[in-house]
């Protein structure tokens, strides 16, 4: 019997590394169909982005580096799918993260079509909604929270005239009449730093222009606390709340699949925490005390 | 130029930029200061950007060392120079759209971030299982916190023990977000210690001015 | 069929995951360290090429519309090629004005806005009713909430010696300090795990081509890294750094 405690105590590591990749591969293989809940925070989000009017201004920022995409993907789908199928919806692609533009790219591809007479980005029609008349994408922009401070401050020079591509938007701007930061009816970035904290700073604490942050695993303790003080208006907290999200929005996708491998490896490091323990009083507690 | 080299000149200007950018955020002022605080934000955007030169020609000159010194691993090396000047020569000779350039994006910028991240999550893994011992108060609490929550937020977890939910929301809006609002005033504070030490000449470390240390020589 | 941009994309970033997981097993691998420079390498040039672009794209055609209008933005551009100077130990002196206006003004920009939502905003929602309220569960929560705060403030004093009910209020403070560790541990999980099963997806499906190409890499890298322990030591010994 003491075997098996001194086994459990004594488990090499790479067994747990091959066990949780096994894990995961085979449960996104082979999903289960497990139920989901619905968080308030994450159908309060939901809600506040149907209730855009005509007309509204949304700033959609892409604060995103290649790891948090793999998290927040079904997020950015969902989110921006049914921002564009708001009616008279103005929408403002930027990134405040150098990684973000190609992934920013790769998601209106995803969820749009080439407009008619083009071939290339970035003249992709989403929902309806056109290049240059109804969206742009001014892509990145350094200096984080330096460059959210100047947008605020000074919106159009921080802009700029030309959009990711060199092309010239001003008509955009000119024939929306948008010229200052308190134009911005509904700001929605997507994190892997703290973008929407910037933007929170000096967008929603000057203007009170509400902001909503999609984030990754480790800023959601921040984000609710955040969220719970007023300072954001809703929150998608990592790839479970972008599942719920997509659930809400009726979208298929990949991180509703992904909630099995999600539970199950959960389960594991649970069932792991209590081994761990089992062989721990088993076996070294008892070596130590003899 | 030997204004240049001294503290005094550095705190000067540390105080009036400071000065021109607090004062037109909480008084009204003329325009002319609001102007000045524009140019600011803009000129640190550019800083930045201008900064990244900086890392690239330090990282250059380092691996051409690596190679020249014939170093272990020194093939390496080449391996950084190319690809990095590659990226450099074509997504600003050519564009930043370019097939090419996308291309290095694709196959190594982002899977590269995105495996660094989630290789976290097997060392987590073999954390859990071998630093949650519960055989304290403490470790009890670490063991029992962490439980609740990993009951809560898998959706099994949610069918198989529906009574972990409200605990775990609990303490999630509760003491988790206690502890991590502390951690936010900290840090808030921290800044702030930080900006006045900045003001006063405490901290010249971060604009270059630091203390030459003595050599073993010397000393 | 997969095309030939699509199938390297594919094969090379399979070989870039794949690589940099090899440091799980424990064992030397030149893949990883491939797979590591590889990264580093293109990593810079991308921080290079958008950060420059940003200039050229929004900063240079603002100077050209009107330079006399547009004259301190040249004093920006000046003070940012002064930060290149850094480069050259005899030129670094100059470069430390541009730093010290970056840094002021940095901090300067980030602290004014600190107060208010690091600072102000959070006491604010920590004072919290604790009368007057619908239901006694409000009442327990927000009891909760104030005391935690209290608590855990006082494990943060340093310069104060913990006697009496502030060396209680400070032990109170340490265990709420353990269960929060507890839950950003679960927290943190959950977010690496999204990251993990996001990334891994990309590799799995669909079976065919995703799948059948990181099988075979995958194959491929552990076959050639047994063979180079076994066979030929020596020159694994060369391909890897470390």
């Amino acid at each position: 019997m003491s075997n098996i405690f001194k086994m459990m105590a004594h488990i090499d590591r790479r067994v747990y590394y091959a066990a949780v990749f096994l894990l995961t591969a085979l449960l996104l293989i082979y999903p289960l169909g497990l139920p989901l809940a619905i968080s308030p925070e994450v159908r309060h989000t939901y809600e506040l982005v149907d209730s855009l009017e005509p007309g509204d201004l949304v700033i959609i920022n892409f604060c995103l580096s290649a790891s948090g995409y793999a998290q927040l993907q079904g997020a950015c789908n969902s989110m921006i799918d049914h921002v564009f199928q708001k009616e008279g919806v103005l929408v403002i692609f930027t990134a405040t993260a150098d990684q973000a533009p190609i992934m920013l790219e790769g998601i209106i591809a995803n969820n749009g079509e080439l407009m008619a007479g083009h071939s290339d980005f970035p003249y992709y029609e989403i929902n309806g909604k056109q290049y240059g008349t109804d969206y742009i994408n001014m892509g990145y922009y350094p200096g984080l929270f330096k460059w959210v401070a100047s947008l605020s401050a000074d919106f159009r020079p921080a802009l700029g005239n030309n959009d990711w591509y060199g092309n010239d938007v001003s008509e955009f701007f000119d024939s929306h009449d948008i010229t200052h930061a308190r134009d911005v009816d509904l700001v929605i970035s997507f994190d892997s730093d703290d973008g929407a904290g910037d933007f929170m700073n000096y967008f929603f604490l000057e203007y009170g222009t509400p902001v909503v942050q999609s984030q990754i695993g480790v800023m959601v303790a921040g984000a609710k606390v955040q969220y719970n003080a007023g300072n954001y208006a809703g929150i998608v907290p990592s790839i479970r709340g972008a599942a719920e999200y997509q659930f809400l929005a009726d979208y298929p996708g990949y991180a509703l699949t992904q909630m099995d491998a999600f539970s199950v490896v959960q389960f594991f490091l649970i069932l792991l925490m209590v081994l761990g323990n089992v062989g721990y009083y088993g076996y070294t507690r008892l070596q130590k005390e003899a | 130029m030997s204004i240049l080299r001294r503290k005094e000149f550095f705190v000067v200007l540390i105080v009036l930029i400071s000065v021109f950018l607090y004062i037109p955020y909480f008084f009204e002022v003329p325009q002319a200061m609001t102007n000045l605080e524009n140019w600011f934000m803009d000129t640190i955007v550019i800083i930045a950007a201008f900064a990244v030169w900086v890392g690239f020609i330090t990282a250059t000159r380092r691996e051409v060392v690596r190679i020249q010194r014939r170093r272990k691993g020194w093939f390496y090396a080449v391996v950084i120079l190319v690809l990095s000047w590659a990226m450099v020569v074509i997504g600003l000779g050519i564009g930043k759209t370019n097939v090419i350039f996308e291309f290095l994006q694709w196959a190594f910028v982002i899977p590269g971030d995105a495996t660094i991240y989630a290789i976290l999550v097997f060392y987590l893994t073999s954390a859990g299982a071998r630093a949650f011992r519960v055989n304290s108060l403490e470790s009890a609490l670490l063991t029992f916190g962490a439980l609740f929550i990993l009951l809560k937020q898998a959706p099994l977890g949610e069918v198989l023990a529906p009574w972990a939910g409200p605990v775990a929301i609990y303490l999630q809006d509760t003491i988790a977000m206690a502890a991590t609002r502390v951690f936010s005033v900290s840090l808030a504070i921290g800044s702030v210690v930080l900006a006045i030490r900045l003001m006063l000449g405490q901290e010249m470390a971060l604009v270059g001015l630091v203390r030459r240390v003595a050599s073993r020589e010397e000393e | 069929m997969v095309d030939l941009y699509n199938g390297g994309i594919l094969i090379l970033g399979t070989v870039t995951t794949f690589g940099l997981y090899m440091i799980l097993s424990g064992v030397d691998s030149p893949w990883f360290a491939f797979a590591e420079h590889a990264f580093v390498g293109t990593a810079i040039g991308l921080s290079v090429v958008v950060a420059t672009d940003y200039l050229f794209r929004t900063i240079i055609p603002r100077i050209l519309s009107d330079p006399a209008a547009n004259w301190p933005t040249i004093i920006s551009v000046i003070l940012g090629l002064m930060m290149i100077l850094r480069v050259h130990r005899d030129t670094v002196h100059l470069a430390r004005i541009p730093i010290t206006i970056a840094t002021a003004a940095g901090i300067a920009v980030s602290v004014r806005a600190e107060i208010f939502s690091g600072i102000i905003n959070q006491i604010k929602a920590t004072i919290l009713p604790l009368m007057g309220l619908a239901t006694w569960w409000d009442f327990v929560v927000n009891l909760t909430v104030v005391l935690s705060v209290l608590f855990v403030f006082t494990f943060y004093f340093y310069t104060t010696e913990m006697k009496g009910p502030l060396q209680q209020a400070n032990r109170i403070g340490r265990y709420i300090l353990y269960l929060s560790f507890g839950v950003l541990f679960a927290q943190t999980y959950m977010g690496r795990l999204g990251l993990l099963l996001g990334h891994l997806q990309s590799y799995i499906q669909p079976y065919y081509p995703n799948g059948a190409v990181t099988v075979v890499v995958v194959v491929v890298m552990i076959v050639s890294t047994w063979l180079l322990h076994k066979r030929y030591p020596e020159l694994l010994e060369k391909l890897t750094p470390e």
